[in-house]
């Protein structure tokens, strides 16, 4: 059974001459569908680039990488930005949610972007807030929430047009521990419900908590 | 609604939020969109006022209308006030006669002879135009009848003592009493009122033609009791003139002539009137003359307007780079949840476009009330019209989708992880 995602003698460096840093250095890489995954590893290590070139928000400047079997760093950037909007979901650690925009509105937004008329948009953002309990704070700015909220919120958004892959990169770096811990127990619902995780984390016990675990030492894979 | 209506639609709507967020740095960014769309309004209206005070006056006179003038040559003008001297000058009837006889194509001739006399009343003194002219004269100036009748060709045959005067004028002189039969006592003799027509105002060069304190009495009267000779009281002394006639008006038969024959005219009397006392008008150049006024107008504010643009576009341009700045986190998130550029390029330029509309708005107000300030206190008619405010709302929109397409092609074009990392 091939992966679903599958990373082949993928590179990516920043800056050239003596500043030339190798960020990813020939990582291969397989995650199954419905599976779980962490990146751990030492800032700097390439965790967050290689969450960045999975989540098709950066390139490679080597290898590939396939989705479905698809060859996506070979996409250009609008068939790039449909299949974020369509397959992936990102949650961050500092939340970034529009801070012009309601809880409701944020959570529109994917649907937004895929021209969801008006009145699914809200039906669907409505029964997202509802499913991550924050019914009575859906006309409330970010700012008006808590950390744990505003997460939840995040994860409400990244689910909007249901993806089958969530990227989350320290979503629990920014919360207190009973927060944290409610934020990974959705998290791993949505793993249970068939839904793909890749998470970058520095916590031992979110790490642990994930089905499998990859740590990272300066561009490569150690294990 | 399509999918499509309803982004574009909510971009609007979080352009208008962001702006009133930004309440007084939106307004300051506006100004120069202000002040050009204004500008674009008020130089219309001018324009426009123009055009309809110069159309105003031709359909009162009608376009087919040629004006000879008797003016006092210059050299009279300098004589002083010296005794015993004449000053002889303007139309006479030996040239009415002689523009019957060889211009062709002349419907009506109307030769009118003014004085400008005072009556007493028991309210005070009140200066009038006795005018002294044909029949002819009601069916060449557009007054319309209010009481009694008009002079007829029996009046001038009889040279009846008999007036037909303006509304206005007929309520400042008998304001008490009925009008029509009454008598009106003006430069020595007095005139039975027969009838009351509609004053036709008049003005720029057309202002002495027809005003609203005119009395109407036959030529043949006003000249068998007055003569052509006119005393004029000036300080230390005073002037006699003898003007046998002050105007003629011609009315075309058709307004196609009306140029060449003006043109004719002119060499025609210039032959008699080597001191060029009369003075050939065209109330159709009045048009050309408004045309005139519209065109440095256009310029100068055209001018203003367009630099203001321009200035405001600059503004808006400036503030949306900053924007972008500021906001660049916001589009790496965008750009992850899977905005395209053209989306974020989209909602930056939509952005733009409500700014500078916004300031379109806020012009177009004062593109209303600069041309009520000039009509006000310079007395110059303006005219504010649709199309003006369409057309300056459209340049508006024209500015932002101009000036909004760099910093919106800067949001689309960052890269979303930097993006991401920012701030």
């Amino acid at each position: 059974m091939t992966a679903l995602m599958e990373l082949r003698g993928a590179c990516r460096c920043y800056g050239s001459g003596a500043a030339r840093v190798q960020a990813l250095d020939h990582v291969d890489l397989d995650i199954a569908a419905a599976s779980s995954i962490a990146i751990m590893g030492a800032s700097g290590s390439g965790k967050s680039t290689l969450l960045n070139i999975l989540g098709g928000l950066d390139r490679l400047d080597g290898g590939s990488y396939r989705v479905d079997g698809r060859d996506i760093s070979k996409f250009g950037d609008n068939k790039l930005s449909a299949m974020r909007l369509r397959r992936f979901g990102f949650v961050f650690q500092g939340f970034h949610l529009i801070p012009q925009l309601n809880v409701l509105e944020n959570i529109e937004l994917p649907l937004y972007y895929r021209g969801v008329d008006n009145v699914t948009a809200r039906r669907r953002a409505l029964r997202l807030a509802g499913r991550f309990g924050l019914e009575n704070r859906i006309h409330h700015l970010p700012a008006q929430l808590s950390g744990g909220q505003q997460q939840r919120v995040a994860i409400a958004r990244a689910l909007a047009n249901e993806p089958d892959i969530l990227f989350a990169d320290e979503p629990t770096g920014n919360l207190d521990s009973a927060s944290g811990a409610q934020v990974l127990d959705v998290l791993q619902q949505l793993v249970q419900e068939g839904k793909t995780l890749v998470l970058v984390t520095h916590d031992e016990a979110v790490a642990a908590a994930m089905q499998r675990l990859v740590r990272m030492c300066d561009g490569r894979v150690v294990s | 609604m399509t999918g499509r209506m309803v982004i574009l639609w909510r971009d609007v709507v979080l352009g208008v939020t962001d702006l009133r967020r930004h309440g007084g740095r939106s307004v300051l960014t506006m100004l120069g969109i202000v002040f050009g769309v204004a500008s674009v309004i008020a130089m219309l209206a001018v324009g426009n006022g123009a055009s309809r005070e110069a159309l105003r006056q031709i359909r009162q006179l009608g376009s087919d209308v040629i004006i000879l003038n008797a003016v006092k040559p210059a050299e009279l003008l300098n004589q002083g006030t010296r005794h015993r001297i004449m000053s002889v000058y303007g139309l006479t009837f030996e040239d009415v006669e002689r523009i019957k006889a060889t211009v062709p194509g002349v419907h009506l001739l109307v030769p009118v002879k003014v004085r400008r006399e005072q009556v007493v009343n028991p309210a005070g003194v009140v200066d009038v135009r006795l005018v002294g002219t044909k029949p002819a004269w009601f069916r060449l100036v557009m007054h319309r009848l209010m009481a009694g009748r008009l002079l007829t060709a029996l009046d001038v045959q009889r040279r009846q003592a008999v007036a037909v005067v303006t509304d206005t004028l007929a309520r400042r002189l008998f304001p008490l009493k009925p009008v029509l039969g009454s008598y009106v006592r003006a430069g020595g003799s007095s005139y039975r009122v027969v009838g009351v027509v509609s004053s036709v105002s008049l003005s720029g060069m057309l202002q002495s033609v027809a005003g609203a304190e005119d009395i109407y009495v036959p030529l043949s009267a006003l000249r068998e009791r007055n003569g052509d000779v006119l005393l004029r009281y000036k300080s230390g002394g005073s002037v006699r003139e003898r003007v046998q006639l002050h105007r003629v008006l011609l009315k075309m038969a058709r307004e196609r002539d009306v140029e060449a024959t003006a043109a004719a005219l002119r060499t025609m009397l210039h032959r008699f009137h080597r001191r060029d006392d009369v003075k050939v008008k065209v109330p159709l150049a009045l048009l050309r003359q408004a045309e005139r006024t519209q065109r440095r107008f256009n310029i100068v504010l055209g001018a203003i307007a367009g630099i203001s643009l321009l200035v405001g576009g600059i503004g808006i341009m400036n503030i949306m780079l900053a924007s972008v700045t500021e906001r660049t986190r916001e589009i790496g998130v965008r750009r992850a949840i899977g905005a395209s550029r053209a989306d974020i390029m989209r909602q930056f330029i939509i952005e733009t476009v409500v700014l500078a509309a916004g300031g379109g708005v806020l012009g177009v107000l004062l593109g209303f009330a600069l041309p009520w300030l000039i009509t006000r206190f310079s007395g110059v008619d303006t005219l504010v019209t649709g199309s003006s405010v369409v057309l300056s709302l459209l340049i508006s929109v024209a500015v932002g989708l101009v000036f909004g397409l760099y910093p919106a092609r800067r949001a689309a074009l960052l890269n979303p992880v930097e993006a991401l990392r920012h701030g």
